[in-house]
């Protein structure tokens, strides 16, 4: 059928469901023809109209997921690690990191057969600082002078150039 | 930006350097392959082996980072499992009271795992859509596949989410 | 929080009072930092837009930025490559390149009255100041056990804060503030509400309640003083206060690797853990941890009191090590990857 949906036919002219027209749909990707044809179907399609339900949660949580930090001073180990381009350096991963890395592996494990250490609190962590800074400039605005304690969150954290 | 009009990767990390570790993390799901993932990305940068397109350099970046990782997963051995079966008919029934609003909300950790559980090639399309929000045309052209495919993808994708999730 | 709103009103009424006080009389007085009051108060009463340069010494180097600032009606937009805005009605909201707005605070979550800073800083008001933006200002002087902190001209017509310049002990600008060029008074009307943020959620700031009070003292060393907690995610924020800087203490579970932190920090000691200070356009960082917990101290105050409030925060109740702890972290200090 060329309805635009993918649903199927039940056949002898019974309704296609939606299927994948229902994100389509919540995207704004079916042409007004066709999202016309859609809304007049979800009227009166109680299955539907579920799915409709069940999708746009899904597509909501994913939409309301929050920008990631990454691992305080990534950028700038990368940057420090990249000043002296080498062959190397262009073909291998950052060593540095790699290093680190494989080193501290190393040493988890010696700890944990070892010592028997494996609680989370003995887990490294990377602070998301600027996430930080910018909790704090925020908190510390409130009923100060705006200027003085938030102006300087509008410059993107990055330490040590 | 640069003379050429191509950001070097010093740019790139300074101005987008959020969004790009966000679309990387979304996508492996871990933050040990969110950074590898990170550094290839600006490592091909650097190296000029992805051709700049002006416009949206976010988009590009989205371009790069997706293919980069959907290569690497592939070469893993991993395969994208179509874990609906193919049926037109089918319709994802209802949970019991979804007329009604939903109190509980899920978790970004819970939306992150259950994302991570999706097959790459679900997950790329969901990523693309609901993470950078790039249209079903802009993702046909990354993933280079039409536009119904990319349609089925991220509907496939959500209704595993929402069934991963209840 | 009815606190907060009540303690709003009364410094509001206080900084009117003096600004009638202080139009009628001229020589200095030991008022403490009341010109930040009325710096505040302007800021929220006046319309004015303009370029700002920061400046700040990060390691051996003096950084700087321009921001573009527009204010009416008590919101205020911030356009560097972060944008940050402002709003008496919804609070806080911050976008970065890459991403949508993210809503940082809300009304409802507003921290206790300050504590009144003037015991702790001696202000003086020595007269006219050299012009900034083209404009006359005044300047208004902060001295702590007789060494000047900072440098504050506001705005003679106005008293809007124009520049403001930190120093260390030695004399030296560790942090500035300054218009380039500013309109003030102008038919700036409000800046714009964002649309509604794109794909990214608001940060989840919640009150908490602290499990053992005695993790997060109401008072630090040097009359810093306990405003809120609040928790997001993980991570538990506790404001502090001494009526001129604030000062925040992150507190997450944990361990910091030197691998993990940026190489340019300043290597220090916070008890018996080591850290590290970093300096951003706003102020002071310290990163340390101790205890299977990494806290992170975020600062507008100068180092040397940032250091001392910090270190004043006590051990964790049932964070003496046993024997074996200490054997425990003595290895782990050994085996720590030397980078």
């Amino acid at each position: 059928m060329t309805n635009g949906f993918t649903g199927g036919d039940r056949g002898f002219g019974a309704p296609a469901h939606l299927g994948d027209a229902l994100s389509a749909l919540l995207d704004g990707e079916l042409p007004p023809p066709v999202e016309q044809g859609a809304r007049a179907h979800l009227a009166g399609c109680p299955a539907c109209a579920g799915e409709l339900v069940a999708v746009d949660q899904a597509r909501r949580w994913v939409r309301s997921l929050p920008l990631v930090e990454p691992p305080f001073g990534f950028y700038e180990r990368m940057l420090l690690d990249r000043a002296q381009p080498t062959a190397a350096a262009f073909g291998a991963r950052s060593t540095l990191r790699r290093r680190a890395g494989l080193a501290a592996l190393g040493a988890a494990a010696a700890a944990v057969t070892v010592l028997g250490v494996g609680s989370p609190s003995q887990a490294p962590v990377n602070p998301a600082v600027p996430r930080l800074i910018e909790a704090h400039a925020t908190s510390a605005s409130v009923g100060a002078d705006l200027l003085s304690k938030l102006a300087p969150a509008g410059v993107p954290v990055s330490f040590g150039r | 930006m640069s003379g050429s009009g191509v950001p070097t990767w010093e740019e790139i990390a300074r101005d987008h350097g959020r969004f790009l570790y966000t679309v990387a993390y979304r996508l492996t799901g871990n933050s040990h392959d969110a950074q590898d993932l990170v550094q290839d990305v600006l490592l091909k940068v650097r190296r000029g082996l992805e051709t700049y397109r002006p416009g949206s350099l976010e988009g590009w970046l989205s371009r790069i980072t997706t293919n980069t990782f959907l290569d690497e997963a592939r070469r893993r051995g991993r395969r994208p499992v179509d874990l609906l079966p193919d049926d037109p008919d089918r319709v994802i029934p209802p949970s019991p009271g979804a007329d009604v609003v939903l109190a509980a909300e899920a978790l970004p950790d819970h939306v992150q795992d259950a994302l991570r559980r999706l097959p790459e090639e679900y997950r790329a399309a969901v990523v693309l859509c609901d993470v950078v929000g790039r249209s079903y045309e802009e993702i046909g052209e990354i993933l280079d596949v039409p536009v119904g495919t990319v349609r089925s993808r991220i509907h496939r994708g959500r209704a595993l989410l929402r069934k991963a999730l209840t | 929080m009815k606190l907060g709103v009540a303690g709003t009103a009364s410094r509001a009424l206080t900084a009117l009072t003096l600004l009638f006080g202080v139009a009628a009389s001229a020589p200095a007085a030991a008022t403490g930092p009341a010109p930040l009051e009325q710096a505040r108060h302007a800021a929220e009463h006046t319309a004015f837009e303009g370029v700002v340069e920061v400046r700040w010494r990060d390691g051996g180097v003096t950084r700087s930025e321009r921001l573009t600032v527009e204010a009416a009606e008590g919101a205020l937009m911030v356009r560097g490559d972060n944008r940050v805005m402002a709003q008496p009605a919804f609070g806080r909201l911050i976008s970065h390149r890459g991403g949508g707005w993210e809503e940082l605070w809300l009304p409802s979550q507003a921290p206790g009255p300050r504590p009144d800073g003037a015991s702790k800083y001696r202000t003086t008001a020595p007269g006219e100041g050299p012009p900034v933006a083209g404009r006359p200002t005044k300047v208004v002087e902060i001295h702590r056990n007789g060494a000047l902190l900072e440098r504050i001209l506001l705005d003679t017509q106005t008293d809007l804060l124009l520049a403001r310049d930190q120093f260390d002990a030695q004399g030296a600008v560790v942090r500035s503030l300054a218009f380039q060029s500013v309109k003030v008074g102008s038919s700036t009307s409000p800046p714009a509400e964002p649309r509604s943020p794109a794909h990214h959620a608001p940060r989840t700031v919640a009150l908490a309640r602290l499990a053992s009070p005695a993790a997060a003292p109401e008072f630090l060393a040097d009359g810093y003083q306990r405003m809120g907690i609040y928790r997001t995610g993980a991570v538990q924020h506790v404001l502090y206060s001494d009526g001129m800087y604030d000062l925040s203490v992150f507190e997450q579970q944990g361990r910091l690797r030197q691998a993990d932190v940026p190489p340019a920090g300043e290597r220090l000691v916070v008890g018996a853990a080591g850290g590290w200070r970093y300096a951003w356009p706003g102020g002071q960082l310290v990163v340390w941890s101790t205890g299977g917990r990494v806290y992170t101290a975020v600062s507008d105050a100068p180092a040397d009191q940032v250091l001392a409030a910090i270190r004043s925060l006590p051990a964790a109740p049932g964070r003496t090590l046993s024997l074996l702890g200490k054997v425990r972290r003595a290895c782990q200090a050994l085996m720590e990857p030397l980078s």
